[in-house]
């Protein structure tokens, strides 16, 4: 069974791109607009093994969705990669502090991406 | 020797042993700590009653043969400053113990910035006026002993006074020096005044009562008997009668050894209010049979007699002899209580004002050896009171053969009435300063010596007889008894009208014409506003002053000046307010004050102030350095009551500039927010242009389809990325206000339809209606139709894009009112929160990613902006929670037709 | 008069007969003053006698008298405060 990401960002044309570009590596992919839509498909769907979180979503931002997903038993230990628009330091920080495994800078080379998402979930 | 002599000899000398022995007495129950009934206002009233000197015990009833009523002036005067005593002794006596004033010179020296120079002057004044006087009572009690013994008045027997000049000196230098704190009671000293003013009253109320009622059948009888006219005299209510008066007055308060016993021994601020009635009642009795036997005297004596002896005479005519006795015992009293108190006073004075300041100068020059500062002040008193006594009896020995001393009682008032104008300006006029009180004094001192103190002796004394005639050098204007060709006046009202004027005269000019110095300001605030908290500015002084010194060097100084035990209590009692149980209290700034004005009392003010200098000071710090510390805390005092004035001033600023730093604060904070949210915008399309080119060049295997979409999104996204710039570009043109716009007359309705029409394309998932409302129809504005169709578009889109309803509606109305073109675009959406009203117009507001939609933000601030160009204005009307927003786009009207 | 308004009196109501007694000691020594000067004093001149005693006489010692008099009242009226006053 192929390694299953759940990425959830609200930008259409960056979703695209790291649907592509992941997809090509063999993962199964399912995407979220907006943070509510990304916890509920955590909570419903079967076993996830990488969640890549966009701090600036609708709804529920990046940072809450992490917090609850930390706050869950089921979904404690799932690993998350957050993209971090701004790149910030206090950011970068605040995710790190709240149980985030890895950052990826926006922009991005799709390198980087690949090779983060490996290093937390063999495809 | 006659019985009558020995008898009188044997009296009056067992009177002074008397007098030791209750003073003695006196002393002793003080020590033992039983002072009851001699810390009793009555003793106080008592004590002040050495007003009444052998001058008045005699020369009362001679005046009053003389001039009738006109005696009684010495006593009025008094009386009316008793019964006034809230309006001026009150005030004096508190200063006076707030300030542990020594002596009037200390008084005035302090008031006036703790000048030594004054002290010196008001010391010389004073001594100058007592001299003569002392000379008075030994002359009253010579006379009367030789009046008494039967002796011939041809020529003075000076024994009697020289014996009584020794005894006195004795007494005061025994029971007057025991303790160097002039603030010190001497209670030996005021048992035996108090005992002394019993005997001299009881004798002539004796004599008094003697006489109306022994040598004639009541008053009515007595009064019969009166030569023709006499009391009658209208010029008696003259200017003699009020300058009397007036200088009587003066003198109660400005006599050293009434200033010594009202002031500087009063123990008890109430005892004032007893004195005021009780004292004008002493002073009433004492002379209420001074008429009578005026008249008595003047009918039955001989006509050759010395009315100045007829308390005296007349009992002796009429064989009393006890009674004559008693009599001559009293005028006794008189004398000798003057000549101890005044000696007192001014020993103190001498001793304070000169002796110390110059033994202070040498200690300085002498590297600080001055050892034991007590023993010199005791020593240098005790010396002055001999010194002054002795004086007093050589000038009585010089003078004696004349009349002139009889005149010497006025004189000495009109001398020591030349402290009144510093005295009372320096109680009620905060302005008056040492210049003024150095100018004043000095003028007054020579204006009364010229006019009255040298001509007063034998021949005008060194001005010579030429001189009292026709002026000096023959200058008639500069006579001495005529000043200015003033003539005709009595020379007292003359002398006491010239020396006041010229003295109250030259204090004004000399206070106003300069600002007091800090020091002598905080002096002033301390004397004038003694009710008022001035004392307090004493304490405030202190804890700003800085002065250092070691606990040592403080103890050794208070040993010197206080004495080793009182020093110790001292320390010890300052130890023990400070917490410290063993050992030497910490020196602090309130330690030092406290210090300084004990020694105060003991060495006045301005030599206490100097001590303190040298030891508090250190080496380095003179006296002069110490000044213009406490100059300068006066000076920031002063300011602070400008600045409090001004806090309310300060207090807005401050308000004000704390709101515009909360505004400048906020500005950065949307600074921040809005560098964060361009960074996001400008991220956004990069990373999908990025990420998407990376594909394109790392994938050789895309199919064409597939490419052409990556293609088309890199595309649209650099056209938002264009976009982006191009809004950042107009934002900075709003922001240095140079859109660049053309106007013309242009119907906005028109403009406004075309946004509408244009906007049909933002309609996307939600359904949008747009409620057209009343239109205004034909107005004519000056814009640019380009822009205004901008602003529109930008209003109706951002109705749209920020809506959280399902189905949008917007409603638009214009019209025109007050010359004003005004159209109303409003929303069924969130609208804008009241804390955001002033924010969504800002250029750096965090709004425009509000809600997931881009790039909206930055219209509004850029709208308005144009608006504003255009001469008219955008505007949030105010909140309606609920029902959305409503924007106001107002233009002025014209007249002028479009372009066809 | 600079010290009759005295610190720390406040103007309460039971003050007010202390306030009148203060404002009469002033005046005391203004009338005083104003009695025994002339041309006031001058006046019993013309009186003549009274018992024998010339009026002037009289005159003079009855103001005094009562200037003593009124005085001893004020000093009652006003001393128990002037002790607390601190």
């Amino acid at each position: 069974m192929a390694t299953r990401l759940l990425i959830a960002e609200d930008e259409p044309s960056i979703l695209e791109s790291l649907v592509f570009i992941l997809g090509r590596e063999g993962y199964d992919i399912a995407t979220a607009r907006d943070g509510d839509d990304a916890l509920s498909q955590l909570r419903t769907a079967p076993a996830t093994d990488l969640l890549i979180l966009d701090i600036m979503l609708p709804r529920r931002n990046g940072f809450e969705v992490l917090k609850a997903v930390r706050a869950e038993p089921a979904l404690s230990g799932l690993p998350v990669l957050m993209l971090t628009a701004k790149g910030q330091a206090r950011d970068r920080q605040m995710a790190e502090q709240m149980g985030a495994d890895a950052f990826i800078a926006k922009p991005f080379s799709n390198q980087d991406v690949v090779r983060a998402v490996r290093g937390l979930a063999a495809p | 020797m006659t019985p009558a002599v020995e008898f009188a000899l044997v009296a009056a000398l067992g009177y002074v042993a008397l007098l030791f022995a209750v003073a003695y007495w006196g002393d002793r129950r003080a020590r033992i700590g039983r002072t009851g009934w001699l810390r009793s206002p009555l003793v106080y009233t008592l004590s002040i009653s050495i007003y009444c000197t052998s001058w008045t015990f005699y020369g009362a009833v001679g005046s009053a043969a003389r001039s009738g009523l006109e005696f009684a002036t010495i006593y009025l005067g008094p009386t009316l400053v008793f019964v006034g005593w809230w309006v001026l002794l009150r005030k004096l006596v508190r200063i006076g113990r707030t300030q542990r004033i020594t002596s009037i010179a200390d008084l005035i020296s302090s008031r006036f910035g703790k000048s030594e120079a004054l002290g010196a002057l008001v010391t010389l004044i004073a001594v100058a006026a007592a001299t003569p006087y002392i000379a008075l009572q030994l002359k009253a009690v010579t006379i009367s002993y030789q009046v008494i013994a039967g002796v011939p008045l041809d020529h003075a027997d000076f024994r009697a006074g020289f014996w009584v000049a020794v005894a006195m000196a004795a007494f005061t230098i025994l029971f007057g020096t025991r303790n160097v704190d002039a603030n010190e009671r001497h209670h030996g000293v005021v048992a035996a005044i108090a005992l002394e003013a019993l005997v001299k009253l009881f004798a002539l109320l004796a004599v008094g009562a003697f006489v109306v009622f022994g040598l004639f059948d009541g008053p009515g009888a007595l009064f019969a008997t009166a030569p023709p006219g006499f009391l009658q005299a209208e010029e008696v209510f003259g200017p003699r009668w009020v300058t009397l008066v007036g200088l009587s007055a003066a003198a109660i308060l400005c006599l050293p050894r009434q200033f010594q016993v009202i002031v500087v021994e009063n123990e008890d601020e109430r005892h004032v209010a007893t004195a005021s009635w009780l004292f004008p009642a002493y002073l009433f009795l004492s002379s209420l049979f001074t008429l009578p036997i005026a008249v008595a005297g003047m009918t039955l004596l001989p006509s050759g007699a010395d009315p100045d002896m007829y308390v005296l005479t007349l009992p002796l005519m009429a064989d009393a002899e006890a009674l004559a006795l008693f009599v001559f015992l009293g005028g006794f009293s008189s004398a000798t209580s003057m000549i101890i108190v005044s000696s007192i006073a001014l020993s103190t004075m001498v001793s304070n004002h000169i002796v110390a300041p110059l033994a202070l100068r040498l200690a300085r020059e002498r590297a600080r050896t001055s050892g034991d500062v007590r023993r010199l002040l005791l020593t240098s008193r005790r010396i002055a009171i001999a010194t002054l006594i002795l004086l007093g009896f050589l000038y009585f020995r010089v003078s004696g053969a004349s009349d002139a001393l009889a005149a010497i009682g006025l004189i000495a008032f009109v001398g020591v009435a030349q402290f009144l104008p510093s005295l009372l300006g320096g109680l009620y006029w905060p302005q008056a300063n040492r210049r003024g009180a150095l100018w004043g004094l000095t003028a007054g001192f020579l204006m009364w010596m010229y006019t009255l103190g040298l001509p007063s002796l034998e021949d005008g004394g060194p001005l010579g007889a030429d001189t009292l005639l026709h002026g000096p050098f023959g200058i008639a204007l500069l006579r001495p008894q005529a000043l200015f060709g003033l003539d005709g006046l009595d020379p007292l009202v003359h002398a006491t009208f010239w020396s006041l004027a010229a003295n109250a005269l030259l204090f004004i000019a000399g206070s106003l014409s300069r600002e007091p110095h800090p020091l002598e300001w905080l002096q002033a605030r301390q004397f004038v506003d003694v009710f008022r908290g001035g004392a307090d500015v004493g304490a405030r002084e202190r804890t700003r002053v800085q002065r250092i010194a070691t606990s040592e060097e403080l103890f050794i100084l208070a040993q010197r000046i206080l004495g080793a035990e009182p020093a110790q209590d001292l320390f010890d009692a300052f130890a023990r307010r400070q917490g410290i149980s063993a050992g030497l209290p910490m020196p602090t700034e309130d330690l030092i004050g406290d210090l300084e004005r004990r020694l105060a009392g003991s060495v006045g003010a301005a030599s206490a102030r100097a001590m303190m200098a040298q030891v508090a000071g250190g080496e380095e710090v003179s006296f002069d350095e110490l000044v213009s510390i406490a100059d300068e805390t006066a000076r920031i005092m002063r300011y602070s009551q400008a600045l409090e004035r001004k806090s309310d001033e300060l207090e807005t600023a401050a308000r004000q500039l704390r709101e515009a730093n909360a505004q400048l604060r906020e500005i950065d904070r949307q600074k921040d927010d809005f560098l964060s949210q361009v960074s996001h915008e400008v991220r956004t399309p990069m990373t999908a242009i990025r990420s998407f080119s990376e594909i394109l060049r790392t994938s050789p295997d895309l199919d064409s389809t597939q490419a052409r979409r990556f293609v088309n999104i890199i595309h649209d996204e650099s056209i938002r990325l264009t976009r982006l710039l191009d809004v950042i570009l107009d934002l900075r043109v709003v922001e240095r206000g140079e859109i660049p716009i053309t106007l013309e007359p242009v119907d906005p309705d028109a403009v406004l339809d075309v946004a509408l029409e244009t906007c049909e394309g933002l309609r996307g998932e939600a359904p949008v209606r747009v409620v057209c409302g009343t239109r205004a129809g034909g107005a004519r504005v000056e814009a640019d139709p380009d822009r205004l169709r901008q602003v529109f578009i930008n209003l109706l889109s951002n109705a749209v894009r920020h809506n959280d309803k399902d189905a949008v509606e917007i409603t638009v109305k214009s019209r025109v009112r007050d010359g004003r073109y005004e159209a109303v675009i409003g929303d069924n959406g969130p609208g804008v929160p009241a804390e955001h009203r002033d924010r969504v117009f800002s250029i750096f507001s965090a709004t425009w990613t509000k809600g997931g939609h881009k790039g909206a933000g930055l219209g509004l601030a850029i709208s308005r902006g144009i608006m504003r160009r255009m001469g008219g204005d955008l505007t949030l009307d105010a909140g309606r929670p609920g029902q959305g927003a409503r924007f106001r786009v107002t233009l002025p009207t014209t007249t002028e037709e479009p372009p066809p | 008069m600079r010290d009759a308004d005295d610190a720390g009196v406040p103007a309460a109501a039971e003050d007010a007969p202390r306030r009148r007694w203060r404002d009469l000691a002033i005046l005391v020594p203004v009338f005083g003053t104003f009695a025994l000067m002339p041309p006031l004093i001058a006046i019993p001149l013309g009186w003549g006698a009274l018992g024998g005693v010339p009026a002037i006489v009289l005159y003079v010692f009855g103001v005094w008298a009562a200037l003593i008099l009124v005085a001893a009242r004020l000093a009652g009226a006003l001393t128990p405060r002037s002790g607390a006053e601190r």
